[in-house]
């Protein structure tokens, strides 16, 4: 009798345990297929205000036919490369991947990608390098293969305020905007406003990331060419240079407290919007947040001139990358969708995808679309972009293994030198010695470059 | 042996929790901090390698464990005194304490993510309620989380906002402190600062000593705070060495490196506890 309870209790333990162990792991919370669909998983970061437009996106593939059914998944963008690499590791990653990390060479180095340039038949890689604007082209390489296509990639333009121009009696038309960056800090000047004991309340034209002026001033970090680190060059120099000038003239102390209360980066309450510059250097996207958030907003955008003897229509982009992480199960799924949305299939019918996102699309085809055309009319200022982004003065992020640190560095000892910590050319010092020694000690360590 | 093996049944999802998730990493680090590992790739054997670099030619390393153990001589002293002088006032009769104790508790349950959150815009130099109220009296309050020389400070003054877990540790603690021993010193003639400083706090020690070990291991690993508001900075002056740790091993896919710096972590965590130990027989009094 006792036996016969111990062994019950035993059962009924070991089930109890298994099933504990069980519920948190076994919970099939996978959507069914559509009959006759194959799922493809499709992980992205595109929150509010991309949410809804990527939904919509997806569910058209669907409809457009019916061999798979792509299911979004809205990952996190402060955890997303963790979660990505983990589910890679874990062998259980999604099948297509949309990401804006600046870690692409990495990840492809670590075999955390496929090589999207073998699954592309020869005609659609030669349409790809025709159709697509330059910074596309050479954007998602890396030691030869592509690892990525780009959906939507950001430029930097001077978006500026009319209303703000014509108070100071300037005319605000586009075609005399100032031809030179020395002009721009001269007007930035007139527009600055302050309080009576002498803090900002308004900042004509504050720079303030040293990557999207070094391409104006003909520099860059690295040479893709020659795989050569380009840190400590005197253009490099100089746009800092720039850059500290500007904060030194409003006061380090005091643009430091100015930039603290400027906390929203969307919505209605935006430094632009609420008024607190005239003049920002900013990305595509917002041309859609102003419509969406100030309809009203009296603006003008144009390319950031360079300084005297610099380079014109140059800019730094960061680009959202389209993957096939490595071990997905669904490749052939994730390869149709990618060529549906980056237009590899037909770029002209993808340029409807793009503007409810407010971006770009892949190539120079698309914007003339009726569709584009359309919302062009309603967004004449995103112009301003497409033509730059025919330029060939576009820098991308490396495509080095140690890119992260990189870029870690030069926004740390840029941002040290805006601070007034440190002189513009210790700054630059610093980021070489602090890069030198990071290869030192990959190098140390046995890691590919 | 039946009966255990119930036993053993039962907690079994424990044991198999605690041995894939707890001992497994743990041992398996020690394994990873010779290696070179990017999560993806078979670990690579390196020797030393990562601790030699570590010790040698990583200056973040240096600066995360400089402002880590300068962070830890600021916050757990000032712990200390907080959780206990709170406790010693939550303890005195007075009407509706119940309320008090639960209000000053309330806070070090609100989890660390969003106490940070509220707290950047407590400290905004700009909107921030504390400059605010300094801007009252006239006095251009700091840039705290912006400014190289506040921004720690200002993290250490937050830490006292979780001052109410430990403080409730020392409400029991006084709690049992025995009534005879006031009632004994007080007919010696006593005061009040004579009975704090010969019987509250020696009686206390035994709970002093707990917290103090529970704040070392604590502040010691401080993450969320730092990755929240400052991400390290300004100028590093905010960089912890769990912060460097997460950024080496997730940011940068090296996990050897990360092993390494977890276990170097390790040691100084069991020196500096071991120190304390060591110590506990000069001031703390279980009463024997």
């Amino acid at each position: 009798m006792e036996s016969s309870l111990t062994r019950k209790q035993l059962l009924t333990a070991t089930l109890g345990a298994a099933s504990a162990v069980g519920l948190g792991g076994c919970a099939n919370l996978l959507p069914k297929p559509r009959k006759g669909r194959k799922i493809v998983n499709f992980w992205h970061l595109l929150s509010e205000p991309w949410l809804k437009p990527t939904e919509e996106m997806v569910a058209r593939y669907n409809e457009s036919q019916s061999k798979y059914q792509v299911v979004p998944l809205l990952v996190p963008d402060t955890s997303a490369d963790s979660k990505f690499m983990l589910s890679v590791v874990g062998a259980d990653p999604p099948d297509v991947m949309l990401h804006w990390t600046q870690a692409m060479s990495t990840w492809a180095e670590g075999k955390l990608l496929t090589p999207l340039d073998s699954l592309m038949t020869r005609e659609e890689m030669r349409r790809f390098k025709m159709e697509s604007y330059p910074v596309i082209a050479k954007s998602g390489w890396y030691k030869g293969r592509l690892y990525g296509i780009t959906v939507g990639f950001d430029l930097f333009v001077c978006f500026y305020r009319a209303d703000h121009f014509r108070e100071v009696g300037i005319d605000p038309d586009p075609a005399k905007f100032p031809a030179t960056l020395e002009e721009v800090v001269e007007i930035g000047k007139r527009l600055d406003r302050f309080d009576k004991q002498g803090n900002p309340t308004r900042i004509g034209f504050l720079p303030q990331t040293l990557v999207n002026y070094v391409p104006s001033f003909g520099g860059w970090f690295y040479d893709d060419k020659q795989n050569q680190l380009t840190i400590n060059t005197p253009q490099n120099l100089k746009a800092l240079q720039f850059m500290v000038e500007e904060r030194k003239r409003i006061g380090f102390d005091k643009a430091i407290r100015f930039l603290s209360g400027l906390t929203s980066s969307a919505g209605v309450d935006m430094p632009f919007i609420g008024g607190a510059y005239s003049i920002a250097l900013d990305g595509e996207w917002r041309v859609e947040h102003f419509r969406r958030y100030a309809p009203n907003l009296d603006y003008h955008t144009v390319f950031l001139p360079p300084p005297k003897g610099g380079r014109p229509a140059a800019s730094f982009s960061s680009t959202n990358f389209i993957t096939i992480p490595a071990g997905a199960k669904q490749v052939e799924g994730a390869w149709d969708f990618i060529r549906w949305w980056s237009g590899l299939q037909d770029l002209k019918a993808s340029a409807e995808f793009y503007p409810p996102f407010g971006w770009m699309p892949r190539g120079e085809a698309a914007v003339h679309t009726p569709k584009y055309q359309e919302f062009l009319r309603s967004a004449p200022q995103y112009q301003t972009f497409l033509n730059l982004a025919q330029s060939n003065n576009i820098e991308v992020t490396p495509s080095t293994t140690y890119q992260l640190f990189l870029m870690d560095r030069i926004t740390k000892w840029s941002d040290i030198a805006l601070r007034g910590s440190l002189s513009a050319e210790e700054a630059m010092r610093q980021i070489e010695t602090d890069v030198q020694q990071e290869r030192a000690r990959r190098r140390a360590l046995g890691y590919e470059e | 042996m039946k009966k255990n093996l119930v036993g053993y049944a039962f907690i079994s999802p424990w044991l198999i929790g605690f041995c894939l998730f707890t001992a497994f990493p743990f041992l398996a680090s020690i394994y990873f901090s010779f290696t070179r590992y990017n999560v993806v790739s078979p670990p690579v054997w390196v020797g030393t390698a990562n601790y030699q670099v570590l010790l040698t030619s990583d200056p973040l390393f240096w600066k995360s464990l400089k402002v880590t153990l300068y962070y830890a001589a600021l916050a757990i002293p000032l712990g200390v005194v907080a959780g206990v002088s709170l406790a010693l006032l939550l303890n005195l009769e007075v009407k509706g304490m119940s309320v008090f104790r639960t209000i000053f508790f309330l806070p070090s349950i609100v989890p660390s993510v969003a106490s940070s959150v509220v707290f950047m815009w407590i400290l905004n130099p700009q909107m921030g309620l504390i400059n605010g109220l300094l801007r009252r009296f006239g006095i251009l309050g700091p840039a705290w989380l912006q400014d190289t020389d506040w921004a720690l400070r200002s993290i250490v003054f937050m830490s006292l906002w979780g001052v109410g877990g430990s403080m409730v540790i020392y409400l029991a603690g006084l709690k049992e402190i025995p009534a005879h021993l006031y009632e004994a010193a007080m007919i010696d003639g006593a005061t009040t600062f004579h009975r704090m400083r010969h019987i509250t706090l020696p009686m206390l020690t035994p709970v002093i000593f707990f917290n103090l070990v529970m704040g070392i291991i604590g502040t010691f690993q401080v993450f969320t705070e730092a990755y929240i508001m400052t991400q390290g900075g300004p100028e590093d002056s905010t960089l912890f060495y769990a912060l460097y740790l997460f950024q080496r091993a997730w940011r940068y896919l090296d996990m050897g490196y990360a092993s390494a710096m977890a276990w170097i972590l390790f040691i100084v965590i069991m020196t500096v506890t071991g120190i304390v130990y060591r110590s506990q027989k000069r001031w703390v009094h279980y009463g024997e």
